[in-house]
């Protein structure tokens, strides 16, 4: 039985790894020649427990190349999205594939902390320019960063230092914290642990939970038992979706308020009125925003797609933006390119932003929203469909919220 | 103490989904002698299906009683057309061909569904909690745990007590013998597996209000399915009723005091069992 069975497995590894396949071959950087192609590779999660963010992304990049209609200036530009299953030895294949096998120019795109390392280590290994497009502490201070790294999605503490003020003031001040077991999940917890005391909240409890967790059963006595005023959820996608409706189960809703560190559209689409209702959540891109450049995107994107987008969407729309936006001006060497945008402000799909110099970080506003009832839905959430929300708060950008260039080493 | 008995409650609820998968694990092995890499493809699908059928009809009961003939024919035919022509070959062959199974189910899934996973709602009829004197319990899960072991014991007493049962027992004993005695062992081989399938089916339609569905939720469930038919024992029934909900316990336990380490503690167990009892907890060979 045993002989078997671990041929049987080797086959099936041998199946695997040629599945994923490894690129070979050697990186040039192309078109920097007038009317030379442009081609941006998006890295995301399009399968896993993010597939909706992915799926976000991938539409996101596509919808830009139709607005653009393939062109940046006289060159043309198109996008090639790869599948990372949100796994960071599969990020890294596909980053290396875009770059050697099909010679990308830029690449972009990510939905999770763990992978975007990954395919940043490639963009600089290859020396072009790589824009994050999900939240991480890593891309814009040593070792990850880089003269060619962008991070055009927020800092986990950048948003903690924007919410924990409203939270302490507005939801309670005992407050109990549910994390994903992985850096993101820790990088939202060290700024939370800072953030909270200094906010006037005092900490009821800690939990880490491993990323694809389906049944939260186990977790929510522990959570009862701490009697919190204030629940943090800081998971994303399917993890935090199963987390909120078993917490329905449970009518945890009723005993304490819940605070989802990310809220994104998709997620609330998946878990419906019922689950998000009196909920709150934190985003730095909801579709209802009062801004001229949003309200274009939301428009196209609803054409394109037949419903409204979601932050992630949005991200990756502004990175290929702006890459073809860099190379229209004639930014197209890493180097000319990376100097144009260091500094720059911006107005796109999330409305105002500015990216600072020293560390390529972006600085945009953070939303908190209140999960309203389907008889709200239309009047105060601009939709029937899909107005699972109202802006309570909007915090505007600020570097306060953000290590500062000395503190990153980076002045 | 008080958290500690409701830890210890919640762990059962959630071994119950486990029982079942495995139980369906189990009797295939047991019986066909094939590993099923499908099973938690099937799984998916059962969820699916009756995500499909909640919404077509607007009940979840309607997913319930369908699920499991439709996901029994489907496992026969799967036996008949894909399984059967393989039974004179290697070993190997059945278990690469259920591991390809897998993919195919979950592309195909993909390819209708889509990859982002649906959430499905419990049934209005058990939207509340129900008082245990130890705590208060959402009804559905309370309910899941009731049915599961409904249907562990109907399962147990169709093996036990009938003649269908007496010979798939002795077909997971010895299969040689009871065809040398003149059992058509053909027909049997298709209806264990498809009896396999349906369970596996339950499992998901059971599974689904808790988790929501998604096209890995299969994968993510079979490997610790496999390890509760390994720590019960490999074809040991009640091996696998105890073990699930031993580890539904014991990783409910670990959530409390140590969440971090919850994902492994099958694993650490699997590998206690194997190293001092190899055979399983209640194992016979």
């Amino acid at each position: 039985m045993r002989g078997w069975l671990a041929r049987a497995a080797g086959a099936a590894a041998f199946a695997l790894v040629t599945a994923c396949g490894v690129a070979g071959g050697q990186s040039t950087a192309g078109g920097s020649a007038s009317g030379t192609p442009v081609k941006i590779g998006v890295v995301t999660g399009l399968t896993g427990t993010y597939a909706q963010l992915g799926e976000a992304q991938q539409n996101g990049a596509q919808l830009a190349i139709q607005e653009l209609q393939g062109k940046a200036g006289n060159h043309p530009i198109s996008v090639l999205v790869r599948d990372d299953q949100i796994k960071p030895d599969l990020a890294l294949n596909q980053a290396k594939s875009l770059v050697q096998v099909n010679k990308v120019d830029f690449l972009t795109g990510c939905v999770s902390a763990a992978t975007t390392v990954a395919i940043n280590q490639v963009a600089k290994q290859a020396g072009i320019p790589y824009l994050g497009t999900c939240q991480t502490e890593a891309l814009n201070r040593p070792p990850d960063f880089g003269p060619t790294t962008f991070h055009i999605a927020p800092l986990p503490s950048q948003d903690v230092n924007a919410i924990m003020p409203w939270i302490c003031q507005n939801l309670g001040k005992r407050v109990y914290f549910l994390q994903p077991d992985y850096a993101w999940g820790h990088e939202q917890y060290d700024a939370e642990q800072k953030a909270a005391p200094a906010d006037g909240c005092t900490i009821a409890g800690v939990t880490f939970a491993p990323l694809g967790t389906s049944d939260w059963t186990p977790y929510i006595p522990k959570l009862e038992a701490a009697n919190p005023e204030v629940l943090m959820v800081g998971m994303a996608g399917n993890d935090q979706v199963s987390f909120l409706k078993q917490a329905k189960q449970f009518n945890l809703q009723s005993r304490m308020k819940i605070f989802q560190f990310l809220e994104d559209l998709s997620f609330d689409e998946q878990m419906g009125f019922d689950v998000t209702a009196g909920t709150y959540g934190a985003t730095n891109f909801y579709w209802t925003i009062k801004d001229p450049g949003t309200q274009k995107f939301v428009k196209d994107y609803e054409k394109a797609y037949g419903k409204p987008p979601s932050g992630y969407a949005a991200y990756v729309y502004n990175a290929v933006m702006l890459i073809a936006k860099q190379v229209a001006a004639g930014h197209v060497t890493p180097s000319q390119f990376s100097k144009a945008l260091a500094g720059s402000r911006f107005d796109l799909a999330e409305g105002p932003e500015s990216i600072r110099a020293c560390d390529h970080q972006s600085f945009q506003p953070t939303y908190i929203v209140q999960g309203l009832t389907q008889d709200e839905a239309a009047s105060k959430g601009g939709s029937a469909s899909y107005g699972y929300r109202s802006i309570v708060r909007t915090i505007p950008a600020s570097e306060q919220q953000a290590p500062s260039c000395s503190e990153l080493g980076l002045s | 103490m008080h958290l500690i008995v409701n830890q210890v409650f919640t762990g059962v609820v959630s071994g119950a989904v486990l029982v079942l998968l495995a139980l369906g694990l189990n009797l295939i092995f047991g019986f066909m002698e094939i590993i099923n890499f499908s099973h938690g493809a099937f799984f998916m699908l059962g969820a699916y299906v009756g995500f499909y059928l909640l919404t077509a009809f607007g009940s979840f009961w309607w997913g319930l009683a369908l699920v499991p003939p439709l996901l029994l024919l489907l496992g026969a035919a799967v036996e008949r057309t894909l399984i059967k022509p393989l039974y004179r070959r290697s070993a190997v062959d059945p278990l690469l061909l259920t591991f390809g199974l897998t993919y195919i189910v979950t592309q195909l899934v993909e390819m209708v569904a889509g990859k982002q996973g649906e959430t499905v709602n419990a049934p209005s009829q058990l939207n509340f909690q129900l008082p245990l004197g130890f705590t208060s319990y959402p009804a559905y899960l309370t309910f899941v745990a009731v049915l599961a072991a409904l249907i562990v014991l109907g399962l147990w007493l169709l093996l036990e007590r009938t003649s269908l049962g007496l010979i798939i027992r002795a077909g997971i004993r010895d299969s040689t013998m009871i065809q040398i005695l003149g059992v058509d062992f053909d027909r049997f081989r298709v209806l264990v597996f498809a009896l396999g399938i349906a369970l596996a089916g339950v499992a998901g339609v059971l599974d689904s209000p808790v988790t929501g569905v998604y096209p890995e939720m299969g994968n993510d469930i079979l490997i610790t399915a496999f390890v509760v038919v390994v720590v019960g024992g490999m074809g040991s029934f009640w091996g696998a009723v105890l073990s699930g909900l031993v580890i539904g316990v014991l990783v409910s336990l670990t959530t409390l005091f140590a969440s971090v380490y919850a994902s492994i503690v099958p694993f650490v167990l699997m590998i206690l069992v194997m190293t001092f009892r190899p055979r399983g907890l209640l194992g016979t060979t």
